[in-house]
């Protein structure tokens, strides 16, 4: 069974009094331990979704079914305790987070809100998550704006984990990163999917990396969805016009030795 | 190879929490007249502190040393006459720009060790060809002017211009500032350098106001604001880097045109190596405020001397790295 499904997701802005739809009889699904891609021009809805996934916005129209669960019903204390097993990565870590905040404040909030560990025990907690994405346990003591963008990247990592959910969504979650920091955070988020059954919901306006890293590919323009299927097939051979802008538009190295010594 | 410019042993220290901080570490690096060179670098590089310091825009507390030594003639508009045809090997599509050279009489002009001395400053720049050095330097100072000679394109078009002036006054002053031309002139040069960026409906767009406009179309005034006074030079910093995909690629193309059409010199800075590659003729590598490696496009991304190059090249994730995914293991 799938752990998420999206069903004709319709959402309309207002703009001078006319009503846009930024998202238009959207649907999806993800399964345990999936990655799923969105990918897209600027405008065509990637984080409207992400958004009406994780219940930042409600639809105009449409279901959501979140583990076995009519997600959009949910309200209060089921809501919260639903949100535990849904979290999320955005581009700019230093932009979701208190840059003031302590790494271990930023990983014991949501430890104590979700009453996941006891006060004493929330400390050792916090090592183990940040053991766990590669980081010391040192870093606990550091301010948010003190570390690097890479650090800071995996500690975003680290809080999305720390209450255990099956779905986390990256929304450009690596694409402000330095080329060498992105490819450690890349295995880092595979190792975690391998070892802890994680569906990603991975939002990028990178072909290269999507193909590299997703099982499925969903593809929209304006709105709607173009183009959806097997991320290396879709992007290998791309049927809709905004796949083949989007791969043609994808910058290539063409080296002709592929010397990694 | 004529040099447009040339770097030798440029530091640039920013005072941090109240220590030095090395941003560029004596770099040395030639500018060739007419070129496309591409600027290498992860974050701390220092590329972008290079591209300020050539434009003559780092901050007051900037400390610069080494020098930047410019081979050119003042435009001839100046009032000053090029000498004719000194430049077989290029051939720039405007007369106006055709008076680069080395082996002419031109003059360079030394940075000096301190702020100061303003030798790449913008104001010092206005003296531009006309005058006569200090006690120090008599020879003609031959300094670029910013918007003038050197046409800037940053990475946040909305960051870069003025939200509350239309788009038509935004590049007609360029125009007006530094070439002398009435306003209804430079809106007329505005019209036209609005069609050159190929903006849809330039005659509204020039009415429009930035936030009336897509970030492509953002970006495109932006570089028809830098384009406006006809600069030998255009700097890109990361100019496409906040667009998606596909802009991207237009706004490279819109470069590339551009930049030959007019003869410009281009410095493009980019974190994106394939990108790069893709618009550059040489690509200079930049790591911890040095040069790593200077060559031309295809020696770097196909025979580089140096790891940390090659590490860069391995790093790329384009639409034919192998996967990373293990996909047979999904519903194992």
């Amino acid at each position: 069974m799938s752990l998420l499904t999206a069903s004709n997701l319709t959402k309309r802005y207002r703009r001078d009094k006319k009503a846009i739809a930024a998202i238009d009889d959207v649907s999806f699904h993800i399964d345990p331990g999936e990655t799923l891609a969105l990918a897209g021009p600027s405008g065509s809805g990637k984080s409207t979704i992400a958004r009406l996934v994780l219940r930042l916005i409600e639809p105009d129209a449409g279901r959501i079914n979140f583990e076995g669960n009519n997600f959009l019903a949910l309200t209060g204390a089921a809501l919260r305790a639903r949100r535990a097993r849904l979290q999320m990565v955005f581009q700019d870590p230093l932009a979701a987070f208190n840059p003031r905040a302590t790494v271990a404040r930023v990983l014991d909030d949501p430890l104590r809100i979700h009453g996941i560990a006891s006060r004493a025990e929330r400390l050792r907690r916090i090592a183990a998550l940040l053991e766990r994405v590669g980081l010391t346990a040192d870093l606990a003591a550091r301010a948010i704006h003190e570390i690097s963008g890479g650090q800071r990247q995996r500690v975003a990592i680290a809080r999305a984990i720390a209450t255990k959910p099956s779905l986390i969504v990256l929304d450009e979650a690596v694409s402000a990163l330095d080329v060498s920091v992105r490819g450690q955070i890349l295995d880092l988020l595979l190792d975690l999917q391998r070892q802890e059954q994680i569906a990603y919901l991975f939002i990028s306006h990178d072909l290269g990396i999507i193909s590299a890293i997703a099982h499925r590919v969903v593809l929209l323009d304006a709105g709607r969805i173009a183009e959806s299927g097997d991320a290396r097939t879709v992007i290998g051979a791309p049927q809709s016009a905004i796949g083949k802008a989007l791969v043609a538009a994808a910058p290539r190295l063409n080296r002709t030795t592929q010397d990694a010594s | 190879m004529t040099a447009l410019a040339t770097i030798r042993d440029l530091t640039v220290t920013y005072r941090r929490d109240g220590s030095e901080v090395a941003a560029l570490k004596s770099v040395s690096l030639d500018i060739a007249a007419g070129e496309r060179l591409a600027i290498i670098g992860e974050s701390g590089s220092g590329k972008s502190t290079l591209a300020l310091a050539i434009a003559g825009l780092l901050p007051a507390s900037a400390r610069i040393g080494g020098r930047i030594d410019w081979f050119s003639h003042p435009p001839p508009r100046l009032g000053t006459k090029a000498p004719p045809s000194v430049l077989p090997d290029i051939s720039p599509a405007r007369g106006e720009i055709g008076s680069f050279a080395d082996s002419s009489p031109s003059a360079p002009l030394a940075i000096g060790e301190g702020r100061d001395e303003g030798a790449i400053s913008p104001l010092a720049g206005e003296m531009s060809g006309r005058t006569e050095g200090g006690a120090k330097d008599r020879q003609p100072k031959i300094v670029p002017l910013g918007g003038r000679d050197i046409g800037f394109v940053f990475q946040d078009p909305s960051a870069s211009l003025d939200p509350v002036m239309t788009i038509g006054k935004q590049i007609a002053e360029v125009a007006r500032t530094h070439l002398g031309l009435t306003w209804a002139q430079a809106y007329a040069k505005a019209k036209n350098l609005l069609e050159r960026v190929r903006l849809p409906d330039p005659d509204s767009a020039l009415r429009a106001f930035p936030h009336q406009l897509s970030g492509g179309q953002k970006q495109r005034v932006a570089i028809a604001a830098a384009i406006a006074a006809g600069p030998k030079l255009l700097i890109a910093d990361e100019a496409t880097s906040a667009l998606d995909t596909i802009v991207q690629a237009e706004i490279v193309a819109l470069i590339r045109h551009l930049v030959a059409e007019d003869g410009m010199t281009l410095l493009f800075i980019s974190h994106d190596i394939a990108l790069a590659a893709e618009l550059a003729e040489r690509i200079a590598v930049f790591r911890y405020g040095q040069l790593v490696e200077l060559g031309t496009t295809a020696q770097i991304i196909n025979a580089s001397s140096q790891a940390y190059t090659r590490a860069l090249l391995d790093a790329h994730i384009g639409l034919d790295t192998k996967p990373l995914l293990n996909r047979a293991e999904l519903h194992a």
